[in-house]
């Protein structure tokens, strides 16, 4: 009994407060709201920042009532809402576990409708504070400024890792690429440069390192870098890529290794050794296991048809299919067993990237396409999800679009996950948010928030590997611009 | 004592005062009315082109994401508002009025602000006639510039810091004086960058006597100049190079390095106001108050416009170039064709890809296009053809692919334009990204001049049928049947298309003409007697340059029968004198003997076949 007159008078303040200003003669609709970003169905971090959005309907005028349904709630005017940050976290903070109501309310021919309301769903359980990327033109060969930046999702704001534009002279630009940390903490952590300032910035417990990790032998430095989760160790795809043009497909270019190995890359005594060195083998992407016995990674065998290597990849292009492969590591003597079959993608006719396992051990989140390894290009490329108890691999429910997912990682919590998506226009990458249940389901997904709900399709700059941080990267810019003008101390094979 | 600049000593010994002058103050302003006409006129006129293609160059658009880049930089709201000027050229002479007004801004503030004697009047036209002829020297360069903004923010900038010093004038206390060289450096160098600092030391410049009598004063200040940028850097701004601190906001001789004339113009300016701060200006005004020389000041004045026309860039091509670009976008094919037929400047290899268009949509390509290319100069190196006609003619040839790749690594390297933004939109929606092309189109909408053309683009994203009644559209998209292809290398321009053309499946004249264009260039392929025989089969008038190719091929082989095709009997009989003219030149060194049979044969495919290379890696 007492619930319920609680629950009474909770909605009977969340009404009137929002019968303040909404309208109190108004017809009820069922017409959805037409909303950007598509903020309807989801389920959202309890700390996230707000879920500001724009109305499409058309009307004269509008007014928007969002409230919890434990409580709270905001009344905001027009078709753009921008919900202030404060009200917004007491939404959040009181309405943990339940769910929110967005009712909008418009006024057409001096006549207010109120359209069928949105509800979300607020999860218990937090999103990391930070997530990091790159900002880069969706751009083919070119390049020219750069940026890595960490955004704060509990809030909007975004501040730089590292730009190439303060290093840059006489119009030289480097490329910056490749951002990883150690178990989502920024004390330990990696980014690339390469061209006329290249080599690796490495932080090793605070300590920033310029390093070359090109040797003599190696096909190239350290291009995917994945730390292990307890060890100053950071395992390496090594790869000679090629880039070639569609003529007509709309997926435009296609990025191939024409050769690619694995090696592992020791932060304390500036060595490195291989992984895997097969020469009829393509490795890729090393992702670790949340305990670090187990090393997982990408793998096509490619048997050379031509006699021309960079010609008989580009010719048989869609022949190319990656599977996704593990191996044990011992960290007490650094040395890796045999590599084992986790998906045999290619058994289906398909080709499984970027394996990354939930901090749990129990999952497996890898993309599929249909061939190749760069499948930010790929419009065929889903997120894979697969269940490492049972083995169990399905696409990932509710997440994937007609368009490119990609590049994913998990919160630390293993409740969130991120990743790109180009379903938005087809051509700009950008950051999409979902819940990961228990039961190994997500709910859809939705953008990162931006304060205004205009930006995204206001902004030319793709959002390139994602990754969450709990907190921020604490060497400044101007420390990575000193050290990278540095020469780099070079690394030696073993 | 300080010792007295010689500048100084120089011209106060330059008699310019005469007595039948005397009191005559309204003519000065004459001379800068007329100043403002010669500028006006000579862009609007003359440089009218140049100036439009740069405000396709560059774009403007109001909102926060614009501006924010130009924020992450002290003086890069300069930029901002320079590209908000250079849309005007949008409407030439509307953007030449502008110009035109800020340089006489620059004029008389140069003139206030350093007190210049009335009879040394023409001393404050030199830095608004070297802004005038950075601007005019501008060539090939447009199409290479990371910002073309520098037009105007050098121009603001060179005002700001006159403005800065002009009011310093009004500080007469030593207090005041720290006070406000305190204040602009916090306050404007954010916005000025280089030129708030700039202004700063003008102001120490001038007031030098009264400092250096002060020497801590003096160090205070220089340690403000020093400092508080300083602090802006470790603070403040996380993408400004330590090496360009106080700088940022000048245009740099580096960033200009293939026009370096550009940038000598600029520094010829901070030499002018160095001069003229340390100038005894006052001084020589106090002693000569009503003193003017208009005649001497308009003759020497009327010596720099003159000095402007001369040292302006000339460069026919380019002109050429522009008109070509110009009419290409009004598909005005006829006027390009004439233009070809002129044969008043030796063209490009620009201006050669320009004409084979135009010819080729008049349908005269096989038949005079060697008599242009025969005669092409080798292009400036530095220049890629890709980057300066890349997507227009991909888009014109129906390669919408590579059409969209070149405007995204325009708009990489030199930022989004309306130039690229264009192609970007065009290619998008022949490709069907509707999505893609709509961003496009938001973004195209938000500018200034550009409304009906987002307008248009934008019914043809909702009604995709009317894209098919434009003619731009509908003969792109007619060449569009070919297979895809993987790894085709589009950054050669030339070759890219004259392998597509080569192997173009051949659906009407036109494109027989287009694939024949290219085996002739590409100086024979597999295909010539096939596709010769498509001209007969279909009883098409032979082409002249085909049938040249006829009677050259088949000298070579004597399995093929060439009576079968109609051949002219002029072209047999001067095909004859080509070969006794070649047999007669063969002990003559290569590039004596080329000359001499250019003289006679130099608008035949058998020149071009012996003696000029094949289209390579332009």
């Amino acid at each position: 009994m007492n619930k319920i007159i609680k629950y009474i008078i909770i909605v009977s303040l969340s009404c009137s407060s929002c019968s303040i200003n909404i309208p109190k003669e108004y017809t009820e609709s069922h017409i959805f709201p037409d909303i950007y970003p598509d903020y309807t169905d989801l389920i959202i971090p309890p700390n996230i920042a707000p879920l500001n959005f724009k109305i499409n309907n058309k009307a004269e005028e509008y007014i928007t009532c969002i409230s919890g349904n434990k409580g709270n709630s905001i009344v905001i005017k027009g078709n753009t809402i921008q919900i202030k940050e404060s009200k917004w976290k007491n939404i959040l903070e009181n309405n943990k576990g339940d769910s929110y109501k967005i009712e909008i309310f418009i006024k057409n021919n001096g006549k207010w409708s109120k359209l069928s309301a949105i509800e979300n769903y607020i999860s218990q359980d937090n999103i990391d504070p930070y997530l990091s990327y790159r900002l880069i033109e969706p751009g083919y060969v070119v390049y020219k400024k750069i940026s890595l930046k960490q955004r704060n999702l509990t809030n909007f704001q975004e501040k730089d890792i590292f730009n190439n534009n303060i290093i840059a002279d006489n119009n030289n630009y480097t490329c910056l690429n490749c951002h990883a940390y150690q178990n989502y903490q920024t004390s330990n952590m990696q980014f690339h440069a390469r061209g006329e300032l290249g080599g690796t910035m490495i932080v090793s417990d605070g300590k920033l390192q310029k390093v070359d990790l090109k040797t003599d032998d190696l096909i190239s430095a350290g291009v995917y870098p994945a730390w292990h989760p307890h060890k100053k160790l950071i395992a390496y795809s090594v790869n000679q890529t090629g880039q070639v043009f569609h003529s007509k497909d709309l997926q435009k270019v296609e990025v191939q290794d024409l050769i690619s190995d694995l090696i592992l890359y020791d932060v304390e005594n500036n060595s490195i050794s291989y992984i895997v060195n097969n020469e009829n083998d393509l490795e890729t992407f090393p992702a670790w296991s949340p305990d670090g016995k187990t090393l997982y990674y990408s793998s096509a065998q490619y048997m050379p048809e031509l006699g021309n290597r960079s010609q008989d990849i580009i010719v048989n292009y869609r022949n190319i299919k990656y599977n996704i492969l593990s191996i044990p590591f011992s960290s007490e003597n650094k040395t890796f067993g045999i590599a084992d079959t986790v998906f045999n993608a290619q058994s289906i006719n398909k080709s499984a990237t970027l394996p990354r396992i939930s901090p749990d051990g129990k999952y497996l989140l890898f993309t599929l396409g249909d061939y190749g390894n760069f499948h930010i290009w790929h419009k065929s490329s889903d997120l894979w999800i697969m269940n490492l108890e049972t083995k169990e691999a399905k696409k990932l429910e509710n997440v994937n679009s007609e368009d490119v997912e990609s590049y994913h990682t998990w919160s630390s919590n293993g409740r969130w996950i991120v990743f790109s998506s180009r379903r938005d226009d087809g051509s700009y990458t950008r950051p999409y948010l979902s819940y990961f249940n228990e039961k190994g389901q997500a709910s859809k997904p939705f953008i990162v928030p931006q304060k205004d709900p205009d930006f995204y399709p206001n902004f030319y700059k793709s959002y390139n590997i994602p990754e969450f941080m709990i907190e921020p990267v604490k060497t400044s810019v101007h420390e990575f611009a000193v050290s990278m003008k540095k020469v780099p101390v070079k690394a030696s094979l073993k | 004592m300080v010792t007295r600049p010689i500048f100084a000593k120089v011209i106060n010994k330059f008699p310019l005062s005469s007595k039948k002058n005397k009191g005559n103050n309204y003519s000065l302003y004459v001379i800068t009315i007329l100043f403002f006409l010669f500028c006006l006129l000579f862009t609007g006129i003359y440089k009218k082109d140049i100036l439009f293609r740069i405000q396709e160059f560059s774009i403007f658009l109001p909102g926060k994401e614009f501006i924010k880049p130009y924020l992450e930089i002290p003086g890069g709201l300069l930029k901002y508002a320079a590209y908000y000027l250079i849309q005007f050229f949008y409407h030439p002479w509307l953007g030449c009025t502008i110009l035109a007004s800020l340089l006489i801004v620059l004029q008389i503030l140069t003139y206030k602000a350093f007190n210049i004697p009335k009879k040394f009047y023409f001393l404050s036209f030199l830095p608004p006639t070297f802004i005038l002829l950075s601007i005019l020297k501008l060539d090939y360069i447009i199409f290479k510039m990371s910002g073309n903004e520098y037009i105007y923010s050098q121009l603001i900038g060179f005002i700001c810091s006159l403005f800065i010093l002009y009011f310093y004038c009004f500080t007469k206390t030593i207090k005041s004086k720290i006070l406000y060289c305190g204040l602009i450096t916090i306050l404007l160098y954010p916005i000025l960058g280089f030129f708030a600092l700039g202004g700063i030391i003008l102001c120490l410049c001038k007031d030098y006597k009264t400092l250096l009598e002060r020497r801590k004063i003096l160090f205070l200040i220089i340690a403000f100049l020093f400092l508080i940028p300083l602090l802006y850097y470790y603070f403040i701004y996380f993408s400004l190079n330590s090496n360009y601190i106080y700088t940022s906001g000048l245009l740099l001789s580096q960033h200009y390095s293939y026009s370096p004339g550009i940038w000598y113009m600029i520094l010829s300016i901070l030499i002018c106001f160095v001069c003229y701060a340390f100038s005894p200006f006052k001084r020589i005004n106090e002693n000569n108050k009503t003193k003017e020389n208009p005649l001497v000041n308009s003759i020497l004045v009327f010596i720099l416009c003159i000095i402007t026309v001369v040292f302006t860039n000339h460069d026919k091509n380019l002109k050429n170039i522009l008109l070509l670009d110009k009419w290409t976008k009004e598909q005005n094919w006829e006027s390009i064709v004439q233009q070809a037929r002129k044969k008043e400047i030796v063209p490009t290899p620009v201006e050669s890809l320009y004409y084979n268009l135009g010819l080729w949509k008049e349908g005269y390509l096989c038949e005079e296009m060697f008599d242009y290319t025969n005669n092409t100069l080798f292009f400036m190196s530095g220049y890629r053809l890709v980057d300066i006609v890349g997507s227009q003619l991909y888009f014109q040839y129906g390669r919408m692919n590579y059409c969209y790749r070149w405007a995204i690594e325009s708009m990489t390297i030199n930022g989004l334009t309306i130039d690229n933004l264009i192609y970007m939109i065009k290619s998008s929606l022949v490709n069907g990204e509707k999505e893609l092309a709509e961003k496009y189109i938001r973004t195209l909408h938000k500018t200034k001049f550009y409304k009906e053309d987002a307008q248009r683009f934008y019914n043809y994203l909702k009604r995709p049928e009317l894209m098919e009644k434009d003619t731009e559209f509908v003969e792109a998209m007619e060449l569009m049947h070919y297979q895809d292809i993987l790894g085709e290398e589009s950054t050669f321009l030339e070759t890219c298309l004259l392998n597509n053309f080569k192997n173009i499946e051949v659906g009407n004249p036109s494109e027989l003409e287009l694939c024949m264009s290219a085996i002739l260039s590409l100086k024979g392929d597999r295909n010539f007697w096939a596709k010769s025989m498509e001209y007969t089969n279909n009883n098409l008038l032979l082409p002249r340059y085909v049938q040249e190719a006829i009677v050259l091929f088949g000298h070579d082989n004597q399995q093929v029968n060439i009576n079968y095709f109609p051949i002219q009997n002029n072209i047999k009989t001067r095909f004859k004198q080509f070969l006794q003219a070649r047999e007669t030149y063969k002990n003559i060194e290569n590039e004596k003997a080329s000359s001499l049979m250019k003289e006679q044969y130099g608008d035949t495919y058998w020149y071009y076949y012996f003696y000029i290379n094949k289209p390579t890696t332009r």
